[in-house]
């Protein structure tokens, strides 16, 4: 018996992966690994000063030189007047995600209807415009405050109830400097209106949650990547004939940054192939091409975009360039300044091998 | 236990080459079943080691279950069917060369589903075996470059068919396979090959009280297939009551790939049951330096007149 398990022992304790009669698979070509840099065509940035962000899992309120985010609220108030209540309330729960700013916010009334799927800070629906960027809402604020908890709540009287009825929704204005991340409906802790009387709670259905944003607006040659104001990082290689019919083992897409704001220790940075020639920022773009995730500091950057070259490879006529992009796009305020000239392609490759 | 067994499968290295190993060497349409019908399962597990030089590398696998049934029908007529792997195309390698590392799978093959039709006329036997083939094959090309990993897949999709034909005479047979055709689905392109023709011959005397099996097999490639070459083999077996031994030389139709074989065998017969047969063959295939020790027990369940006892 003993002799038996040796025996199988023997068989099983030379599984291992050494090369032997690796020459057979020279039957089916010749295999050597070769690398090739690949010359940029150009780069520049594109961007969408009218993204709609009310899929965002987030409700961002904040402003600094470069952005201005407000939130915009409307709930569904039943056609009755309430009285005898013993509560009226706002809650907003913090997302502690992301780093921690205490800023003074104030709350108007919005004069005007909005969509949640159609606002943008100069927009309030996808074909009506604001009278004033950034939202038409009364001068005056129906409430002021300061964040700087794990949630903001906000009582209200009954005449200021009454004024939140017949208005279109309430806009969150920052009073100064710094940002706070607010869970939206879409984060799974939605904005709350509650109403209490008797101690019987009654929220009030949330009908549009979302924020606007407005950024600065890069120069045409910037390489920038950015979120809530979406930036997208366009960029072209030319691609070498030697790797015609080659198979592309990998394709190291680097750059390095300059500079950045980001309110979270890291970042998602995703890849898109074009689908066409370049056209705006809506230019038609395939599947994911690749997915990283980054410290939110770091400064060398590095993405295999194999996918893309190999396709670029079989089809050279396709060679729309990528996009280089924050992922997912509305979910927070973020941007990467990349040095102008730092993009660089390194492609290693094989001569592919042949079918049977 | 068994599930898992299934589930393995085949591979000589040399499976990489042309349409793969094939399985169906040193075979013949006779079926030696007359007067009762009889089914046969069969599992035969693998173990191959690799070796050149000093490295060893060792391999484990399985072919699926073979099922062969024989029925007779009608004065002397009997009538076959069953299935079995026709060409291999299972192997695992790895490479390892400067900067590129790669690892490469191969799974699946062609199979083989045959319906015979034999006569048995007293002093020998006339056999004819038409086969319908068919099959699906993975090729995973895994490439590594330093950290970066990148993978290659290929498929390939078969279907085809063989005929052959052969007529015993005492201690004469003669076989000879023919009209075999395998068309060929991979990526970007559709291609026929016609598969070799194949002649046996054997003689089966009686000596020293058990019986000598010679076999001789000449397989003829197609002329103007230029990768392939058309090999003759043969094999020796002494059988005598209970147990048998046995010989191969099989040159492969691959270039340079040549295998020798020992077979043993042992009846055991299962009383109102049938029989168990215990085959271990033991090979070395080797092209140049590149070795390849093949070791494999099969089994064997051959289930005698199962029909007949169910009417009783």
């Amino acid at each position: 018996m003993k002799k038996s398990i040796l025996l199988i022992l023997l068989f099983f304790i030379y599984c291992n992966e050494l090369p032997i009669g690796e020459d057979e698979i020279g039957l089916r070509g010749d295999f050597d690994a070769f690398d090739i840099e690949l010359t940029v065509f150009n780069t520049f940035t594109e961007y969408n000063k009218y993204a709609c962000l009310g899929g965002s899992r987030n409700l961002i309120v904040g402003k600094n030189e470069e952005y201005e985010s407000r939130i915009l609220l409307k709930f569904d108030f039943p056609d009755s007047t309430y009285q005898g209540l013993d509560e009226i309330k706002l809650i907003l729960k913090r997302n502690d995600n992301f780093h921690r700013d205490t800023i003074n916010f104030s709350i108007h009334l919005v004069n005007v209807d909005f969509e949640e799927n159609g606002a943008n800070w100069y927009q309030r629906t996808n074909s009506e415009w604001w009278e004033n960027e950034g939202g038409d809402f009364q001068e005056d604020s129906i409430r002021a405050g300061e964040i700087a908890g794990d949630s903001l709540i906000i009582e209200f009287n009954y005449i200021e109830l009454e004024e939140i009825m017949a208005a279109d929704g309430m806009i969150m204005i920052p009073e100064d400097t710094g940002f706070v991340y607010f869970y939206s409906d879409e984060g799974g802790n939605a904005p709350q209106f509650i109403i209490e009387k008797n101690e019987v709670v009654s929220p009030i259905p949330l009908d549009v949650d979302c924020h606007i944003v407005t950024g600065t607006e890069p120069f045409f040659t910037d390489d920038w990547i950015g979120s809530g104001m979406p930036y997208r990082n366009y960029a072209k290689f030319v691609l070498d004939s030697i790797l015609i019919d080659k198979k592309a083992v990998y394709a190291d897409l680097t750059f390095e940054r300059e500079d950045y704001f980001v309110m979270r220790d890291s970042i998602e940075i995703v890849i898109r192939e074009l689908l066409e020639p370049i056209d705006d920022f809506n230019t038609t773009t395939g599947p994911l091409i690749a997915l990283e995730k980054f410290a939110a500091d770091d400064t060398l950057f590095s993405i295999d975009i194999a996918k893309h070259i190999q396709r670029i490879i079989e089809y050279p006529d396709s060679n729309f360039g990528i996009f280089i992009i924050f992922s997912p796009e509305n979910y927070d305020i973020a941007n990467l300044k990349i040095i102008s000239g730092s993009h660089s392609l390194r492609v290693g490759y094989i001569a592919p091998p042949e079918e049977r | 236990m068994s599930l898992i067994l299934v589930a393995l499968i085949n591979a000589s290295i040399f499976s990489i080459g042309g349409i793969g190993q094939d399985m169906s060497v040193f075979r013949t349409p006779f079926l030696d079943v007359f007067r009762s019908a009889r089914i046969e399962f069969t599992l035969k597990p693998e173990f191959n080691i690799l070796n050149k030089g000093s490295d060893f590398r060792s391999k484990f696998s399985t072919n699926p279950f073979n099922l062969n049934l024989a029925v007779p029908v009608t004065k002397g007529f009997v009538f076959g069917l069953g299935n079995l792997e026709r060409f291999s195309q299972s192997f695992d390698v790895y490479f390892d060369r400067d900067a590129l590392e790669m690892h490469v799978e191969g799974e699946g093959g062609i199979e083989e589903i045959y319906v015979n039709l034999n006569n048995n006329f007293g002093i020998g036997e006339i056999a004819f075996r038409g086969s319908y083939l068919f099959g699906n094959a993975t090729e995973i090309w895994n490439y590594y470059i330093g950290d970066y990993y990148n993978v290659d897949t290929f498929l390939y999709k078969y279907w085809g068919k063989i005929f052959c034909g052969g007529i015993r005479l005492k201690f004469v047979s003669v076989s000879y396979e023919f009209l075999g055709d395998i068309e060929w689905e991979k990526r970007n392109s559709d291609t026929t090959i016609d598969l070799p023709s194949r002649l046996s011959v054997g003689l089966h005397p009686e000596i020293f009280g058990g019986k000598v099996d010679f076999l001789f097999e000449h397989a003829f490639w197609p002329g103007d297939n230029e990768d392939y070459i058309s090999p003759t083999r043969f094999k020796v077996s002494f059988i005598k009551k209970r147990f048998a031994v046995g010989y191969r030389y099989n040159p492969w139709y691959l270039k340079d790939v040549n295998e020798h074989g020992l077979d043993f065998s042992l009846n055991i017969p299962i009383q109102r049951v049938g029989l168990i047969t215990l085959n271990l063959g033991c090979s070395l295939r080797n092209k140049e330096s590149l070795r390849e020790i093949n070791v494999s027990p099969e089994i064997k369940l051959t289930i005698h007149e199962i029909f007949a006892r169910r009417r009783q």
